[in-house]
């Protein structure tokens, strides 16, 4: 059966889905919204003032990311005791915030870096995708995971975390909870590679630039790899954001080669049918902003170069710090999304297999890393 | 709709719940040319970003 009668024939039943969710109620949105941005301003606060209320150095390195999860965090905390997440949580648009941060961040990145860093980059996806899923997909059927759970897995902690899960959850038509699951165990694991990695990038003395392209080519949610890019840097932030970038871009691959492999050998479909809608299927899951990322950094490379020692000023005092302004929205976020509930449905195993995939992703990340981006310099 | 509810709800292959759909791409995608655009135009004063 084609992608697109596949499509026709589930969109009673997508439509019924949504009809059961409960409509969004626009007051509470934007008191979730007010409660967004707040906690952002408390951030950006906390990043300025806190150096300055104490003597340890170690203070003083805290980047802008760690007080943002944290707030988000300890806010998450706070509006589930006040019994209001639900009403407010969709605001917490993290999706929306770290996309806009990655286009505006566009135009910080020469156009040169983007096209020099792409080859290895699109080697390093490839590799990294590669390897990562089929061994997440291997050691889950070693561990008898759900086939639709095992598919979420493989494709979250080998592409780009819960974007990619729910482009998979939508080729493999997994249910609702297994979403909820595997985003869940993505964040679980991300938190605290957003501050672990670049600890060990300077504990293993890696460049920037190689500690970016391992950042961006093993933590799972694009949110968190910029994140962790942050923490370590601007050089690691930029070579974070193309490798995680050209990772997104895979995302309509894989969903497009598991809905057929669904199609195929899970449903025993007809192969010239199943074939058909593959290049809108992959057209329909390509990440857009990625074009958007491209444009601004050409439109940045021309300003910079046309306009000089001014127009260079201009973007550090105006561009960098709204760009600045979206992350911290993006990674607050993350802190108000966070709850754990969701892993109790499924027990112990999907855990065990996700850590498994993280621990290989973290070292086949780092050969690949340490091999392609050896002698790249910004 | 409650976790009970979530368990028999299968999603379809354009099924998108949340956050990671095309219309988020395309948002982001105009927000941030737009607001970069405003940027580079002049129009937000240097300073005024907290």
């Amino acid at each position: 059966m084609a992608i697109k009668e596949i499509e026709k024939e589930e969109q009673p039943k997508a439509a019924a889905a949504s009809e059961a969710r409960e409509p969004i109620n626009y007051g509470w949105a934007a008191v979730g919204l007010i409660i967004v941005i707040g906690l952002g301003f408390l951030t950006r606060f906390l990043e300025k003032n806190v150096p300055g209320w104490f003597e340890w150095s170690w203070v003083k390195s805290i980047e802008f990311p760690v007080y943002a999860i944290i707030v988000g965090l300890i806010g998450g905390t706070i509006i589930t005791a006040l019994g209001i997440r639900e009403k407010v949580a969709p605001a917490f648009q993290t999706e929306f915030f770290i996309k806009t941060g990655l286009v505006l961040l566009g135009a910080s990145i020469n156009v040169s870096v983007i096209v020099s860093a792409a080859g290895p980059a699109i080697i390093q996806a490839l590799l990294l995708v590669t390897g990562v899923f089929f061994f997440t997909w291997w050691i889950a059927s070693v561990f008898k995971v759900d086939h639709k759970l095992r598919a979420l897995l493989a494709t979250a902690v080998s592409i780009c975390g819960v974007s990619a899960a729910i482009a998979a959850a939508g080729a493999v038509r997994a249910k609702r909870e297994q979403i909820a699951y595997a985003a869940t165990l993505v964040i679980l694991f991300a938190l605290p590679s957003i501050f672990v990695l670049p600890w060990l990038a300077g504990v293993l003395g890696l460049s920037p630039e190689v500690a970016g392209a391992w950042i961006g080519g093993n933590i799972d949610t694009t949110a968190a790899v910029s994140a962790a890019g942050a923490i370590v840097g601007e050089e690691a932030l930029q070579v974070a954001s193309v490798v995680k970038l050209t990772q997104n871009v895979l995302i309509g691959v894989v969903a497009v080669a598991l809905t057929l492999y669904f199609a195929l050998k899970i449903e025993r479909k007809d192969a010239t049918e199943a074939r058909a809608g593959v290049g809108k299927a992959l057209w329909e899951r390509f990440p857009k902003f990625v074009l958007a990322f491209i444009v601004a950094s050409i439109v940045g490379t021309l300003y910079l170069s046309n306009l000089g020692e001014g127009a260079t000023d201009w973007v550090k005092s105006v561009v960098n710090p709204l760009r600045t302004y979206f992350l911290i929205l993006a990674f607050v976020s993350i802190g108000l999304e966070f709850r754990v509930k969701n892993l109790r449905q499924e027990g112990w195993r999907p855990v065990a297999v996700f850590g498994a995939a993280t621990v290989f992703n973290i070292l086949l990340a780092l050969g690949l890393a340490s091999l392609l981006f050896a002698n790249f310099e910004i | 709709m409650s976790a009970k509810d979530d368990e028999d709800v299968e999603l379809s292959s354009i099924d998108k719940p949340s956050g990671g759909g095309s219309k988020e791409d395309w948002a982001a995608a105009i927000t941030g040319l737009v607001l970069l655009a405003v940027a580079l135009l002049g129009v937000i004063p240097k300073g005024w970003i907290y």
